[in-house]
């Protein structure tokens, strides 16, 4: 069996052939390509800084709309997978295309511009109208909270709200679980097609 | 992956079994105690992982398992479904609609639907993490060969 990608990963942390400072210089500080084990290839720069990009600045958005905990979760949560991203990335052939930017590419990064200064402004106004911090008022909860007894006959309130009230978000929440196995089923396939039996 | 000591084995036995009981009793009686088919499912499939960690790999056909937990799985969150779609027939007509009576708060028949869907989801879970765990146990066997 070959060395596949998801084994280099597993070797990387697990193994830990060389230390996680080695890994930090040869992932992240030279800019034009990294190495590792005298392999060399183009890192899409592009791609890494914009996920990046976008989870923290998910936690500047949490921060001010008074989330902190989601806004620690939120920052565990991207330094991993920037971690697992460079990694992937580093490791795979893919290369980026340096191509001439055209006009669909300048209506494109302009839309884009424009929709992001639209939300920023919005979220602007949004967060002024906000209650401050620990002193939410409490619309729906209050209601689930005090009826939630008699309505279901559940005596455990979070199975009531989960399987009555919110019985869709609980849907997701499963779908959720069931897409994970799909996905480590899928990339765990050894076993492809079958190959057909050829004809001497 | 090769089995523990015998020692590993008879303890891995006899706890093995207190977990899936437990996870039983959190599936069935989530509705009235604190758990649920989340939590319970996850104690089932703890129960089965115990033991394959302690017994190794080879004790177990373990293709045959994960096609039969992958089966599990797909068909539990299917009856899941289709139990939410019989709300749509019943009563006031939405998805995910408690028509069966609430009955007497804190007894095991009670709840409407509830326990119902717990027990299902709890059958769901189970099935996927060992289903998850069999998908990587067999990977690493087969690289290994």
């Amino acid at each position: 069996m070959g060395y596949s990608r998801i084994d280099y990963i597993a070797d990387y942390f697990i193994k830990k052939e060389i230390g996680y400072g080695e890994f930090a210089y040869n992932y992240v500080s030279i800019n034009d390509n990294c190495r590792f084990n005298g392999n060399t290839c183009k890192r899409p720069d592009f791609f890494n800084n914009s996920t990046g990009f976008i989870g923290y600045g998910l936690v500047v958005c949490f921060l001010l709309l008074k989330a902190p905990e989601l806004a620690l979760v939120q920052i565990i949560l991207e330094t991993v997978t920037l971690i697992i991203v460079l990694a992937v990335v580093c490791d795979s052939s893919m290369k980026e295309i340096n191509e001439p930017i055209g006009k669909r590419d300048i209506i494109t990064y302009s839309l884009s511009f424009v929709l992001v200064a639209l939300f920023l402004y919005y979220f602007d106004k949004a967060i002024v109208g906000l209650d401050p911090f620990g002193e939410h008022t409490l619309r729906m909860s209050e209601m689930y909270v005090k009826e939630v007894l008699e309505l279901t006959g559940s005596a455990n309130l979070v199975k009531g709200v989960l399987w009555d009230f919110r019985g869709l978000d609980t849907l997701g929440e499963a779908t959720v679980l069931f897409t994970a196995a799909m996905g480590v089923l899928v990339i765990l396939r050894i076993t492809g097609k079958k190959q057909q039996p050829t004809k001497k | 992956m090769e089995g523990m000591s015998v020692i590993v084995k008879k303890v891995a036995q006899l706890i093995s079994v207190l977990i899936f009981v437990f996870g039983m009793y959190s599936a069935t009686h989530g509705h009235i105690a604190p758990g649920g088919g989340f939590a319970g499912g996850v104690l089932l499939s703890g129960a089965f992982i115990l033991l394959i960690l302690a017994y190794g790999v080879g004790y177990f056909k373990l293709k045959q398992q994960r096609e039969a937990t992958s089966i599990f799985e797909s068909v539990s969150i299917l009856i899941a479904l289709l139990l939410a779609f019989t709300g749509l027939f019943a009563g006031s007509m939405y998805f995910f609609n408690n028509y069966l009576p609430p009955g007497t708060p804190g007894e095991l028949l009670s709840g409407g639907l509830i326990p119902i869907y717990n027990i299902i989801i709890g059958i769901k879970v189970a099935a996927t993490l060992s289903t998850i765990f069999f998908a990587l146990i067999i990977y690493k066997e087969e690289v290994r060969r």
